[in-house]
């Protein structure tokens, strides 16, 4: 910041294209602002490291598949393992992860399952968010019964058990992994983001910027749009990544209890191993149990720390000197 | 936008631009959604007044006295729970005799005529930290009005806004169009400000205190600009502020509030010089002096000022007033009518 | 009366602070926050500081005090308060002269009252964390008695009700909470009170019954007052001497009415034609131009050579010499009064 009036980069604005111009260069200048304020922080990078080791899993199987292994024998859901001797097989040079019950490889299915925790995740986050700060913005600028409407809604939400409301919605519906996505992030939506993202609202609401913006002459609508949600955005960001840890969460559940129309997900590959009894073996047939236990342990902390990070950038009061 | 035509040296001939008549604002105290407030604080309370064009009139009073829920009344900001705002309708550029198109019932605006009154209406805010958001540029925040009233095309705003930032001195220009708020000073913000209100050629203007949260110097300099840019442009305004010292630099006239209520009404030096009301005078009395050698008389008052919740129907400076007697506990608020010379108006029994 | 006050034998001034110079470890490198600072403040004697915000005089006084926060640094100078230098002190030994014999009067003071205890309890709450000071030996009640009367007058002496002891604080205005700080603060009978802008967010008419209190309070007990302000109509009411700071320096020291009459540092001079007033002719008023330099890397030579309009080469290359003598002078190239260059 300087305040001594020494222009910070050369603009020189001419008209039309300058503006856009000199619009990308803030948006540009302001991101790596942004990085650097959440790299600073371990917590962050090590989040998105192992969101980019998952990432990278999610891209080679499909070119594993095309390449390296044969889909007979290493298609997740189809294959089977006719070089051993017997299911579920210990990992081997040929099975790095071993086989499950059925004789199909680990890594496959570990590596398939990623793409289908990414899209849930990423589409239910999308929607929890998208509808939470609409809610929010509606609900905090309008107030009276608009506001009274949505909260209800909410505190209604909330208080139903969403596992079994999940349940019971699978078992009726026949859900399949989007239409999951879909629910999950309606339900956040209306649920309890939107009395968070609502509560942040009416902090913006306030700001005498809403009312300078009254004075230009601003509808409802432009105050909502350029005024209110611009400046919720960075927390509903932050709600986003919270959201995606809950999502896999639920669906791995769900999948576990096998009531989704899901070809293979980490939830599935435990599911497996349970209805085979193989939970019971305790750590003898550890491949069959620890490979997606971690990986949705670890990819729904990754997307925590990055939350925590963006927490600490969002908010400048938990930034340290 | 210079006016060559107007000479700032001849006030204008008396003609009316904002009429205020009795005007009232109440807030209620507690209350929700399903149960009804019983109490009232009165903000504004029964006040009526007329602002000439071409004038400068300052509003003074202690913090909590209403003088910023006023403000924002005439500017629509607030409705009113009673009483009526006129404002004239001035064609940009007229020059202060010229007649009025007409005049602005502020509780009948709604959309389009609500929106080519804040053209002519603006404010500057008191707290140049948040008046502006911080996630839109200095740009975006000049061209604002503009943007949301369809004024001109992208090309044309961007002049539009440049002239303004000259205007307000803020320059070189180009330095500052794409900055955001947090990189810029006090000062400079409320020189934004400045050039967000006026960027529509407003013929009135309401300024809430912008320079009560700046530091020494930029508080002089934004008061020399607007007194520079009130008379380039043949501006009118409204100035608030506590501090009298500030109304005499800044207004022709001023006006005292307490508790809700105008309680005497003078061009300023005038005031200065004879002010009536027991209030005025312990205000005047007590407004520090930068001058050691300077020794006064300082009228004490008894007690603070409290809340206006629920006033009873007398006058409002009764219980801390020194010349307070009977009468004055037992009739209604004193009207402010003329006393002495031309154009003094006080709100009091006594003088 | 509060008892009389223990004379001590050193007979100097009862603060003397010299070259004190105090950095704040940032991001963006070390802010100079008070660089070189040196004066001294008699028994009895009101010493105003004013200047503009972020020209360290906040710093000032609670770097007195050494109450400062983790970054910031004394890098050199001496606090020698009742011929004693209290820079070298560690916390434990600062604990013993703060607020017992030096205390301070904060500028959001009055918010900090904690609002669920009586006004009364938190300032007798103090007195006994403090060991009961000035207060005789004897049984826990009775002492508590005892401290309860002090506590009675010290409100009646700054114009308080007594009864208001036993009110929470957001019963109280503003004004009266500001007292009660001011109470709380006298309550060691100090010799010495640091009051940073005790007035600044009060109305002028609270504002000025508080000076007037503070300054009958301040005769009567003879205290010595540091009042930090950036209002200088203010200063000239309660000031014996004036000093004016600017961008982490004492640019200029005076007995009140000298420095306001005839001002010797432009920035003085300037400072005080930007303040408009409600007696004498309606003037116009000039503004400083330009802004405060950052205190990360403030301007070479003058300090004030940017916005100075007597500014020269000399002033731009060299730290300006003190001109004038003992209690009164100012530091620069071309003071006021002298030619013009």
């Amino acid at each position: 910041m300087n305040h001594d009036g020494r222009p910070p980069e050369g603009f020189a604005p001419a008209g039309r294209t300058s503006l856009w111009a000199a619009r990308v260069r803030l948006a540009l200048r302001s991101s790596r602002e942004t990085w650097r304020a959440f790299a600073a922080n371990p917590i962050g990078v090590v989040g998105v490291a192992i969101i980019l080791i998952f990432g990278l899993m999610a891209v080679a199987h499909p070119l594993l598949m095309a390449t390296l292994w044969d889909p007979t024998t290493y298609d997740p859901v189809t294959g089977f393992g006719f070089d051993e001797i017997s299911h579920p097989a210990p990992p081997s040079w040929r099975h790095l992860l071993g086989t499950d019950p059925l004789g199909r490889d680990i890594l496959s299915q570990l590596t398939a399952s990623t793409t289908s925790a990414f899209v849930l995740g990423l589409v239910a986050a999308l929607v929890t968010v998208g509808i939470a700060t609409m809610v929010g913005a509606l609900a905090a600028y309008y107030g009276g019964v608009v506001d009274a409407f949505f909260m209800r809604l909410a505190d209604l939400i909330i208080i139903l058990p969403t596992i079994s409301l999940l349940i019971v919605l699978t078992a009726l519906l026949g859900l399949n992994l989007f239409q999951l996505a879909l629910v999950l992030g309606v339900l956040g939506g209306f649920g309890g983001t939107a009395v968070v993202i609502k509560s942040q609202a009416l902090s913006i609401k306030v700001k005498p910027y809403i009312e300078a913006a009254q004075l230009a002459g601003g509808g409802p609508w432009h105050i909502i749009l350029v005024h209110i949600v611009p400046n919720l955005l960075p927390l509903s960001l932050l709600y986003m990544m919270f959201t995606v840890t809950g999502a896999i969460f639920s669906e791995a559940v769900l999948s576990f209890f096998g009531i989704l129309h899901i070809r293979m997900s980490w939830g599935i590959m435990i599911h497996t191993a349970s209805t085979g009894g193989y939970l019971l073996g305790g750590a003898s047939y550890w491949w069959l149990i620890v490979p997606a236990g971690a990986a949705i342990t670890l990819l729904c902390s990754s997307f925590y720390l990055v939350g925590r990070a963006l927490d600490e950038v969002v908010n400048p009061r938990l930034r340290g000197r | 936008m210079h006016r060559p035509d107007m000479d700032p040296a001849s006030p204008a001939a008396a003609v009316p631009l904002v009429q205020v008549q009795s005007l009232r604002k109440l807030f209620p105290v507690g209350g929700g959604m399903f149960r009804r407030a019983r109490r009232f604080v009165h903000a504004v309370d029964d006040v009526s007044f007329t602002l000439q064009r071409g004038e400068s009139f300052g509003l003074v009073g202690e913090s909590g006295c209403g003088k910023t829920t006023l403000g924002k009344l005439l500017v629509k900001l607030q409705p009113p729970t009673s009483g009526q705002v006129r404002v004239a309708k001035i064609s940009p550029g007229a020059i202060p005799a010229e007649q009025a198109l007409g005049w602005w019932d502020l509780a009948r605006l709604k959309g389009k005529e609500l929106k080519s009154f804040r053209r002519q209406v603006q404010m500057v805010l008191q707290d140049p930290y948040e008046s502006m958001n911080p996630r839109r540029t200095i740009y975006d925040t000049v061209a604002e009005p503009l943007a949301v009233q369809h004024l001109g095309d992208v090309c044309e705003r961007l002049d539009r806004v440049s002239q303004m930032l000259e205007l307000v001195r803020l320059t070189p220009v180009a330095s500052y169009l794409f900055r955001y708020p947090h990189e810029l000073s006090g000062g400079q913000r409320q020189r934004v400000a400045i050039a967000r209100a006026l960027a529509m050629e407003p013929s009135f203007l309401v300024a809430d205190e912008p320079t009560s949260m700046l530091d020494v110097s930029s508080r002089t300099a934004i008061m020399n600009l607007m007194l520079e840019v009130g008379q380039r442009l043949g501006l009118s305004y409204l100035y608030i502020t506590h501090d009298l010292a500030v109304a005499r630099y800044m207004c022709q006239r001023v006006a005292v509030m307490y508790l809700g209520k105008l309680v005497e009404v003078a061009e300023t030096e005038e005031l200065l010089r004879n002010p009536q009301h027991p209030y005025t005078r312990a205000l005047l009395s007590a407004v520090p002096v930068p001058d050691p050698a300077h020794r006064r008389q300082v009228e004490v008052l008894r007690g603070d000022p409290s809340r206006p919740v629920d006033p009873l129907p007398r006058c409002r400076f009764y219980d801390r007033c020194p010349l307070a007697v009977d009468h004055c506990r037992d009739t209604p608020p004193p009207p402010l009518e003329a006393k002495g010379t031309d154009g003094h108006l006080v709100a009091c029994y006594r003088v | 009366m509060l008892d009389q006050p223990s004379h001590t034998p050193f007979t100097g001034p009862l603060l003397q602070v010299r070259d004190l110079t105090l950095h704040y470890r940032t991001r963006q490198g070390d802010v100079r926050a008070v660089d070189g600072v040196t004066f001294s403040l008699g028994r009895g004697q009101v010493l105003g500081l004013v200047g503009e915000s972020g020209c360290g005089k906040t710093s000032l006084g609670m770097g007195l005090l050494k109450l400062l926060p983790s970054n910031a640094r004394l890098v050199r100078g001496e606090i020698i308060f009742d011929g004693q230098d209290l820079a070298p002190l560690n916390d434990a030994q600062m604990r013993r002269y703060r607020w017992r014999r030096i205390a301070m009067i904060f500028q959001a003071a009055m918010n900090a009252l904690d609002p669920v205890y009586r006004v009364g309890e938190q300032i007798l709450e103090a007195m006994e964390a403090h060991a009961w000071p000035g207060i005789e030996d004897g049984p826990a009640g009775q002492k508590r008695r005892q401290a309860r009367e002090k506590v009675k007058e010290l409100f009646r002496l700054v114009g308080l009700d007594p009864e208001l002891m036993d009110r929470y604080p957001h019963e109280l205005s503003g004004g009266m909470r500001q007292r009660a700080v001011i109470a709380m603060s006298l309550a060691c009978r100090p010799d010495l009170v640091i009051a940073d802008e005790p007035t600044t967010a009060l109305d002028v008419i609270v504002q000025e019954r508080i000076l007037r209190e503070l300054k009958s309070i301040q005769k009567e007990l003879g205290l010595s007052l540091l009042y930090i302000t950036h209002d200088v109509a203010v200063v000239a009411e309660v000031a014996d001497q004036v000093g004016v700071m600017y961008a982490g320096q004492l640019v200029e020291l005076g007995d009140t009415p000298q420095v306001f009459h005839q001002p010797m540092h432009p920035y003085t001079a300037g400072l005080l034609a930007s303040f408009p007033s409600i007696r004498g002719e309606k003037r116009p008023l000039a503004a400083l131009p330009g802004e405060p330099p950052s205190l990360v890397a403030p301007p070479s030579g003058c300090r004030f050579h940017p916005r100075c309009p007597r500014a020269t080469k000399e002033c731009r290359q060299e730290v300006p010499p003190v001109v004038g003598q003992g209690n009164a002078w100012a530091a620069c190239w071309h003071p006021l009064g002298a030619a013009q260059p």
